[in-house]
């Protein structure tokens, strides 16, 4: 999930205000444990799942809709409970997935049927919709054909067997397919009510809605709040416990920590420098607050299209050198606040294979190269290496490197002192106005380095390391790492499916991207943070899909 | 005078035409569209796609003939960042939160700055006057962001006064949820206190010093008698020629109020419909804004008139 | 009473501004040199301007001197010494990135000074200039003019300020460029107004008799006479676009770092009033005190420069 698009920012909150007045003495109380509101940095751009793309949308979705599972969490490590499913068998070559589902019903009192499941993958895939989530739903056959106009929607191979069967085929075994599946992008949808009004209005038409979740939108205002009323239909009502959820949007960290403490506010999630806006709280007594790892990385992007503004950066010396000279552990302090975490490796330690921790068996990659340049003037050596290489005068100080920031972002002034203080070279920052000049001066490659973050989608390194395949459509964001050996080793892996040759897959092809090609300079993990009212209970956070689900959550 | 309507008419609709054209191609002349950040790192044909269904894969003058066509016919079009969104459900949804906010800011803040400024006019250099010019000087060199900030730490977090965000709604939208209304309310309105308040003493001494309040003033008539029957009628001119455009601005929203109190406002739907390059919406805020501040600056020289003879509509 | 039409601004009821009923009267347009002498002592006399004004030249210095009093380098981050509180080695404190503040606050201060005295002159000069030549000239050019005119009143300046920045990209002339647009025409009117007035006068008519060339007019009958006017147009500029400037900023539009200004130091000081409130009130205090003083400072130039302000 592409949670941070451009830059990691990173904070979701929620909160709990008081409802509207009206309400005195112990109705107020009866009510306020019935109520959750929520705080949101801004609003959803869309409440079709088919259309998600931002974590706020996962957020509302995962709570009025359902999928055949539901993730949860524990310690900052996802499972997957059956949900819409009632339960499911794999085949024994572990291609076709057959799933049961549950009696259930829609908001409106129809009922959820397989078919509504395939029409959502149908859906997903068209490649008229064009929808950014649609690669999520390629292991299944036939669906990347269809995707990109070389095949039909027949050839798909989701079907429905009867009213409660759904049967999906997939072209290769692919073990991490179930925890895809957890997507909102494949919850069911109803055709019958999106063709009334189209896939375009569909998108942000709350009102028409219908909900097979746990909840049903009473209304939404953009800039203001969406408020969630409990929905009756939803087949385990019984253990749905608030009547209403207010979403409120703002961003600004002060108000939500006054919301907190207040106590007009339950619980914030928050990640980043942000994050130390709200230690305050932590000397509140109705507030606890926990830490787990998060699912993204934060890595410096090296322009290996044009070699960038300074045509030096399509060598791998000169991209060693920038990688190594950048303190980690500083970083974290400066742009984070210290509230993340230095890393060493691209994917993060929170991803598992099968019950293996990858990162647990990879280890940090770049910490021994990182030991044997340990001085400036072995990272300047190195530098100038790169240099001779080009046929470039190796005077360090005419070298000007232009960095590509989006607006507000320290990250700039941060690598500036680094790269000059190391290495003795310049660095020019140039800040964008909006997101919308950043992407187009960055896709005019008018760089040689910015700063940018992924999140993953699901819970295995892939979802970290598909990202530098050259065909797949995402290195080209990332700088335009391009490398026949990676995409050759990535491509092994369809035929893999004993987890200790996967994990030395994955770790050969992070050893290749980071330490011997250097085509990415990772610099800091996620941390999440999540300082709760202390009367909330069973408020999940899951790493990956939505931020937290509190679909069963309770206050006493 | 009929003619003069007319004529200013014909005028309103060159302007908002030339308003119209200039903003379109200044958007289009900037890098980067409504779709850009959305479609960034979409597959070529994805993204070749999502322009198609939203029409933004035309040419530039094409998009202009049409743009222009469907605003002849009063049509603005859809919002592209958020679809379903026109001009008719901002002015529908976002419209009465930021209408309501101004109003009562000026209710409040108009009526106590203009009994301060007739206070320091009347006791000017004493006691009274000093005070209020302090305190309107204050309030006119605190950034409104900045007071809003703290009236809603304060009185919101740390007395637990007020609630800390929100806005009234549904049957509250209008008249209701009052507790809401407060702090933004004070935020805006304390300024409208020191303008009003300024704005009415300066008057109010012009007119003091004229040949005509000393004329009644040595014909021995009473103090009282003298602000009452010359000075504030003559005073006022100023206030009522300047409330219109106050009440145009106030109206039409505030971005920092209504981000700081989460309020679901024009103001602050407008920069971000800026910094989605939402044009559509963009075009039909401005196009709107400008025929409402054109019409009020009319309806100014309208008022000048009529409280004040003398004045001549356009000395051509 | 000529309102300017800033809608959107950082504090919106800046939207009014008081003007002074100056007006040129046909027969006594020369304002002799005991007017300017007079206004001076009148000046003078009013001490809390006058104090005002020390308050800023005070300012000015510190602002200028101040970084080289502190060995610390305003850009230098230093991880270990994050949100430090106001101390006798960081007189403000420290920011997030561990930079000195005071430093930072003096840096602020001149951009955000620099910028509102550059942008104001920017506008005053432009718009009198237009302001004269409309008037002189008159006839169709005055109405084309007056047109344009009445489309920059009417346009939200937010959106022409944001419309510009992305378009020229972000910086300090950018900025410079997008208040002076957004400024200019209240300005250009009451020149217009007043000139129209002097443009009947007999040295008037003299000079154009004489073919003296229109530059020549503009400096030595027009701008002596509406001297006063544009003096108290400066005066009421300054503040309003420092209140622009931050608001600009305030938005993430304007100066890039590692520069900064008062409004990039309010708006990294707003997320941290809980934790490190001096971050926000440092720069919030100094930038109340500049405008305030600046608009005291107006007062009493009105007080000195309007006959009708007799104390």
């Amino acid at each position: 999930m592409k949670k941070h698009l451009l830059v990691t920012t990173g904070l979701t909150a929620l909160a709990l205000t008081t409802l509207l007045a009206g309400c005195g003495g112990k109705k107020a109380s009866a009510t306020a444990n019935q109520t959750l509101n929520l705080v949101q940095v801004s609003d959803p751009t869309t409440v079709d799942v088919n259309d998600v793309r931002n974590a706020n949308e996962f957020n509302i979705l995962n709570a009025t809709q359902e999928g055949l599972f539901r993730v949860t969490s524990k310690n900052g490590h996802d499972d997957l409970k059956l949900a819409q499913a009632k339960s499911y068998k794999v085949s024994d070559d572990g291609k076709v997935y057959t799933f049961k589902l549950r009696n259930s019903k829609w908001s409106d009192g129809k009922d959820v049927t397989a078919q509504q499941f395939v029409d959502s993958i149908l859906r997903e895939l068209n490649p008229k919709n064009a929808f950014a989530y649609a690669s999520m739903a390629y292991d299944i056959k036939g669906a990347e054909a269809y995707n990109t106009k070389k095949g039909s929607a027949d050839a798909v191979g989701a079907k429905a067997l009867d009213k409660h069967t759904l049967q999906l085929t997939l072209t290769n075994k692919t073990p991490y397919f179930l925890k895809k599946l957890a997507s909102v992008v494949f919850y069911p949808v109803r055709l019958d009510k999106i063709n009334k009004v189209g896939t375009k209005k569909w998108k942000t038409d709350w009102k028409d809605q219908v909900y097979n979740g746990a909840y049903t939108m009473k209304s939404w205002k953009t800039n203001g709040k969406i408020v969630l009323t409990k929905n009756p239909k939803f087949w385990n009502a019984k253990k749905v416990n608030f009547k209403t959820v207010n979403v409120t949007t703002t961003e600004k960290d002060a108000t939500i920590t006054s919301l907190l403490q207040s106590g007009q506010l339950d619980a914030v999630l928050t990640s980043g420098a942000n994050a130390a806006d709200f230690n305050k709280l932590t000397a509140n007594k109705k507030i606890t607050k926990r830490t787990q790892a998060g699912g993204s990385t934060s890595f410096v992007v090296f322009n290996q299209h044009t070699g960038g503004t300074s045509k030096l950066l399509k060598n791998a010396k000169i991209r060693q050198a920038l990688s190594l000279a950048i303190n980690r552990s500083a970083y974290n302090k400066a742009i984070n606040g210290g509230q993340g975490e230095a890393v060493y490796s691209f994917v993060p330690d929170s991803i598992d294979v099968n019950t293996t921790n990858y990162h647990d068996y990879a280890g940090n990659l770049l910490t021994p190269a990182l030991k044997k340049f340990n001085t400036n003037a072995k990272l300047q050596q190195l530098f100038q290496t790169g240099l001779k290489q080009l046929g470039r005068d190796t005077n360090l100080s005419k070298v000007t490197l232009t960095y590509l920031s989006s607006s507000n972002d320290d990250t700039g002034t941060f690598l500036k002192q680094q790269f000059e203080s190391k290495l003795g070279i310049k660095l020019k920052v140039k800040t964008a106005p909006d997101d919308a000049s950043f992407i187009a001066d960055r896709n005019d490659n008018q760089y040689d380095l910015l700063s940018n973050g992924w999140t993953g989608d699901y819970d295995d390194p892939s979802t970290f390391l598909n990202l530098w395949v050259s065909t797949g459509g995402f290195q080209k964001f990332f700088g335009g790492y391009d490398s026949p050996d990676y995409d050759k080793l990535y491509a092994s892996l369809a035929t893999v499916s004993n987890t200790k040759q996967r994990l030395k897959i994955y770790r050969q092809l992070e050893q290749r991207l980071l330490t011997e090609d250097y085509g990415v300079a990772p610099v800091t993990g996620e941390k999440t943070q999540i300082f709760t009212n202390k009367q909330l209970k069973n408020f999940q956070t899951p790493v990956f899909g939505p931020n937290y689900d509190y679909v069963y959550a309770s206050k006493d | 005078m009929l003619k003069v309507i007319l004529r200013r008419l014909i005028a309103l609709l060159i302007s908002l035409f030339l308003i119209a054209s200039a903003t379109f191609f200044l958007l289009a002349a900037v890098p980067g569209d409504a779709l850009s950040a959305q479609t960034d790192k979409l597959p070529a044909a994805t993204r070749k796609q999502v322009y198609q269904n939203t029409g933004l894969d035309q040419p530039v003058l094409k998009r202009y003939g049409i743009t222009m066509t469907n605003m002849l016919h009063g049509d603005f079009g859809t919002s592209i960042a958020d679809p379903g969104m026109t001009m008719k459900t901002v002015i529908e949804e976002k419209l009465p939160p930021s209408a309501r906010l101004g109003l009562q800011q000026i209710l409040f803040g108009v009526p106590l700055g203009l009994l301060l400024g007739v206070l320091a006019a009347v006791y000017k250099n004493r006691w009274v006057d000093r005070g209020v010019t302090v305190v309107s000087l204050l309030l006119m060199s605190v950034p409104s962001l900045i007071l809003g900030l703290l009236l809603q730490s304060y009185f919101g977090g740390k007395l637990g006064l007020f609630p800390i965000i929100g806005w009234p709604e549904g049957s509250d939208l209008w008249f209701g949820g009052w507790a809401y209304t407060i702090l933004p309310t004070l935020a805006g309105g304390l300024g409208y206190i020191a303008s009003y308040a300024r704005l009415l003493k300066n008057s109010m001494l012009d007119v003091l010093s004229s040949d005509y309040v000393l004329t009644a003033r040595t014909k021995g008539l009473p103090g009282w008698r003298v602000v009452s029957e010359h000075v504030i009628r003559n005073a006022a001119i100023p206030i009522i020629t300047s409330l219109p455009v106050t009440v145009a601005f106030s109206i039409t929203g505030s971005v920092f109020v209504e981000s700081i109190f989460v309020i679901p406002g024009v103001g602050q739907y407008f920069v971000q419909a800026l910094t989605n390059r939402d044009v559509p919406i963009i075009m039909g805020e401005t196009v709107l804004l400008a025929a409402l501040y054109i019409v009020t600056l009319f309806i100014t020289d309208l008022l000048y008139m009529a409280v004040d003879p003398r004045i001549k509509l356009y000395q051509s | 009473m000529d309102i300017k039409t800033k809608p959107f601004s950082f504090v919106n009821h800046r939207s009014i501004t008081i003007q002074p009923e100056l007006s040129v009267i046909p027969g006594t347009t020369t304002r002799s040199i005991g007017y300017w002498r007079a206004s001076g002592r009148k000046f003078l006399r009013d001490r809390l301007a006058l104090a005002c004004a020390v308050v800023l030249v005070t300012l000015v210095f510190i602002a200028l001197l101040g970084p080289l009093l502190s060995a610390a380098d305003p850009n230098q981050l230093h991880v270990n010494l994050q949100n430090l509180a106001p101390s006798a080695e960081h007189w403000f404190g420290t920011d997030r990135l561990g930079r000195d503040l005071f430093t930072r606050t003096c840096l602020g201060i001149r951009v955000s000074l620099a910028v509102a005295l550059v942008a104001t002159t920017l506008a005053i000069v432009f718009g009198t200039v237009y302001g004269m030549v409309m008037a002189f000239f008159g006839g169709w050019l005055d109405s084309l003019l007056m047109r344009v005119i009445e489309i920059f009143n009417s346009l939200p300046s937010l959106l022409v300020t944001m419309i510009i920045m992305t378009v020229l990209g972000n910086g300090i002339n950018t900025m410079l460029f997008a208040l002076t647009i957004t400024s200019w025409s209240g300005t250009a009117r009451q020149a217009r107004g007043l000139v129209l007035q002097l443009r009947k006068s007999d040295y008037v008519t003299a000079a154009i008799m004489l073919n003296t060339p229109l530059w020549k007019i503009m400096l030595k009958h027009f701008v002596p006479n509406i001297m006063s006017i544009l003096i108290l147009d400066i005066g009421q500029s300054i503040p309003a676009n420092i209140f622009a400037e931050a608001s600009l900023s305030f938005l993430g539009l304007g100066i890039q770092a590692p520069n900064t200004s008062l409004g990039i130091l309010i708006q990294a000081g707003q997320d941290q009033m809980l934790q490190h409130p001096s971050q926000l009130y440092i720069p919030v205090i100094v930038l109340t005190i500049i405008v305030l003083a600046f608009n005291i400072l107006g007062d009493g130039l009105r007080d000195a420069l309007d006959p009708k302000f007799k104390k």
